[in-house]
């Protein structure tokens, strides 16, 4: 046991952060429920409900990160949720390791207080605007090192469509409309948690239900 | 007085050839000076001469933004009596004339071929050519003083002013079809584009010093005396002032 | 699609794309399907800006990896400027892109020899050595371009980066200084030096990154970034203040961390936002009761 699964906004933020800005490296953090988690439990199942995209530029400073940590952790809070992980994907094409991302720091301090969290990096080979594997990689914290796991097919998504609605999103164009900490700091009306985002997704899924239904 | 009748083959014969000539001999020094032009080579020296200039002066002016430390640092990385850089390079005063240079000479002698020379030859044969006729008249009255401008070659005290010559004809042309040109080979703008995309050279060095030795020196005297002035110490204050007043006013 | 380009004319689709380029946008996805309108009514009524749309397009089509569009660019300014470098460049950006570092910076390495001034052609290999993933390398090259060329800003401003990412914070701030001599009313440049001062650490940085917090909010109040981290770096003085007992300079951060305190609440309250609750908690939470 100990299997990670995504919900399909989680997977869906993700790859729009990267397609947002693909041409910087970007992180963010994991969210997952709080309720469903068991104190001190080993290998237990990890279930990301929600991913906030953090920053596409200035990664090696950290004044910024800290400030939205804390304002992610206070509202993940009063939802009764906690950050259970941290993504990033690379700047350089080539670059698919924890190692080459940026922001380790942030997540260590992740690890700190969520001791089996999971680290995603986002797998530049992988993104297509087809998708038809997940373009992510998965790795746990043990024994002080982030060790990669296989990604099962069958648990990693609730919803069996969550590629075709994500690549629907991006041959939208849906990923302009996305907004990451960064956006949010340059205009403080814009809002982090997507809740626009989640609409459309709502919407698009359907879309794809009824496409499926027409097939 | 009479009126004075052209003979129609003057039109056809005179006026009308010594415009084409002008024109033409205008298009080809325009292609003949594109062949000959060179971009000018700028030396990497110059380049890093000119960028170090650049980067003391804003020293001097905006060193008043860094701590204390960074400024001394900076000053100490260029004034140093060992090590500086304005110490230790060495440049040789340039000459000063322009003979010396043979670039410069080239740079002459393509000017001259290309803007006087034809002017000369063609002026000539065409003086030569079709000299002693009277081409055009203007269609306005024109005092005496006009008739050495416009009626070179042709020297009849009592003939009207307002009579052109050949040679004079030839010589409106030279100048009025400037504007033609412009409109023809789009001077300004054809020419430039593709010369820009030939970007031979970085555009950062054009203002060289003519003098790097001479040019250093003054730099050096001016950072020596340039005293550091911290911008930023009552900046808390300022802040908090200002945006106080800007409470009271709203 | 939400725009609708193909329906655009040919002097509408000219008009746009010089206006990105006039603007620096980059919008490679844009910049092609535009250029697909102007291909249809043939690249020679451009005119005069022919060979700058054609540059645009190639770097566009670089971009989003469309190397048979870029190739076609490429071809047709070699044709007509067969001694440029500036064309030369454009070969290394293709051969780059499509990975072949060797040839490129073959190419490179041959534009330098002809022209040792050609800036362009020397940052292009420390980019491709940054594309290389030799980082330290490329800060070594860099090092070299600056030694040569040295009041070039966007050089510096790299070079600060490329010192972050190898966390030398003391040189990245050396380099933000630098810039911050060449633009001293830059709000950003302010902000940045702060940031970098922040992340070292220590009381003497925590000063001076509350210094550069506080012009960069003179320059500019509403840089929401210089305000939190003004917060942070108050907050963090007040603490250290607090321990080592200096009334004198613990009151003035505590003047200041208030006011941003304030000013924070006063940017949330003038426009609404919808995360002002997290934010107002999240100073709350790392504010220090005094």
């Amino acid at each position: 046991m100990g299997d990670v699964s995504l919900e399909t906004k989680a997977y869906a933020k993700i790859i729009l952060h990267a397609a947002k800005y693909r041409h910087c490296a970007v992180n963010g953090v994991l969210l997952a429920d709080a309720s469903k988690i068991r104190d001190g439990a080993k290998n237990q199942d990890l279930d990301i409900i929600d991913t906030i995209p953090l920053f596409h530029h200035s990664h090696y400073v950290s004044p910024m990160a800290e400030i939205a940590l804390t304002q992610i952790e206070t509202a993940a809070q009063a939802e009764n949720r906690v950050i259970a992980g941290y993504y990033a994907g690379c700047e350089n094409f080539k670059d698919n390791t924890v190692e080459a991302c940026p922001g380790q720091k942030i997540a260590e301090k992740i690890v700190e207080y969520f001791p089996s969290a999971v680290f995603i990096v986002i797998d530049n080979k992988k993104f297509v605007q087809h998708l038809d594997t997940p373009a992510i990689k998965l790795y746990k914290y043990s024994d002080g090192k982030w060790k990669q796991r296989d990604i099962n097919m069958k648990t990693l998504f609730h919803d069996p469509d969550v590629l075709k609605t994500v690549s629907y999103l991006l041959q939208w164009g849906v990923e302009k409309d996305l907004i990451d900490f960064d956006n949010y700091l340059d205009d403080i009306t814009q809002d982090w948690t997507n809740r626009g985002i989640e609409k459309v997704l709502a919407m698009s899924t359907k879309h794809t239900n009824k496409l499926d239904a027409k097939d | 007085m009479a009126e004075l009748l052209l003979d129609p083959n003057i039109r056809l014969w005179v006026f009308l050839p010594i415009v084409i000539i002008t024109f033409l001999v205008g298009i080809v020094r325009h292609y003949v000076s594109i062949i000959l032009s060179s971009q000018k080579k700028i030396e990497l020296l110059q380049v890093q001469d000119s960028q170090v200039m650049i980067r003391a002066r804003l020293l001097r002016e905006n060193g008043k933004y860094l701590p204390r430390q960074s400024f001394a640092m900076r000053r100490h990385w260029f004034n140093n009596e060992e090590t500086g850089y304005f110490k230790v390079q060495k440049r040789a005063a340039t000459s000063q004339n322009p003979m010396t240079d043979p670039g410069m000479m080239t740079d002459m002698l393509k000017g001259n071929v290309t803007n006087v020379l034809p002017m000369i030859v063609i002026g000539g044969w065409i003086n030569w050519m079709f000299s002693g006729f009277l081409t055009t008249k203007v269609p306005f009255p024109l005092t005496l003083r006009f008739k050495p401008m416009l009626q070179r070659g042709v020297e009849l005290a009592y003939l009207d002013a307002s009579w052109v010559s050949s040679a004079s004809w030839y010589f409106l042309n030279v100048f009025g079809l400037r504007t033609i040109y412009a409109l023809v080979l789009g001077e300004n703008n054809a020419a430039d584009q593709s010369k820009i995309m030939q970007e031979q050279m970085s555009g950062a060095a054009m203002a060289m010093p003519p003098d790097p030795k001479a040019a250093f020196k003054a730099e050096w005297e001016a950072l020596e005396i340039t005293e550091h002035k911290w911008a930023l110490a009552t900046i808390e204050t300022d802040l908090l002032a200002s945006f106080v007043e800007k409470e009271k006013t709203h | 699609m939400a725009d609708n380009y193909s329906e655009l004319s040919f002097n509408e689709a000219k008009d746009l794309l010089r206006q990105w380029r006039e603007n620096n946008e980059r919008k490679s996805d844009e910049v092609l399907r535009v250029w697909s309108v102007i291909f249809e009514h043939g690249v020679k009524k451009l005119g005069n800006e022919k060979h700058l749309v054609l540059e645009q397009v190639f770097y566009a089509a670089l971009d989003c990896h469309y190397y048979t569009v870029a190739s076609y660019c490429s071809l047709m300014l070699q044709e007509e400027f067969p001694g440029s470098f500036r064309v030369a460049r454009h070969v290394a950006a293709l051969h780059e892109a499509q990975e072949n570092y060797e040839e490129a910076l073959n190419t490179l390495n041959n534009i330098i020899r002809l022209d040792e001034t050609n800036a362009a052609a020397r940052k292009r290999v420390v980019a491709i050595l940054k594309a290389q993933g030799q980082i330290q390398a490329a800060i070594k090259e860099l090092v070299d371009y600056l030694k040569k060329f040295m009041s070039d800003v966007e050089a510096w401003q790299e070079l600060s980066e490329l010192y972050l990412q190898v966390q030398e914070y003391a040189r990245a701030a050396f380099c933000a200084e630098e810039l911050l001599l060449h633009q001293p009313h830059n709000h950003l440049a302010h902000q940045r030096l702060a940031d970098i001062r922040y992340t070292m650490g220590g009381v003497e940085n925590m000063e001076l990154a509350k210094l550069y917090y506080c012009k960069a909010l003179k320059l500019n109040p509403e840089n929401m970034r210089a305000l939190l981290g003004l917060f942070l770096t108050t907050n963090n003085l007040l603490t250290h203040y607090k321990s080592s007992g200096n009334s004198g300079k613990r009151k003035e951060a505590w003047r200041l961390c208030q006011w941003a305190q304030a000013a924070t609440a006063r940017q949330t309250r003038a426009r609404p936002e919808p995360n002002a609750a997290p934010l107002a908690n999240a100073m709350l939470q790392l504010a220090i009761t005094d």
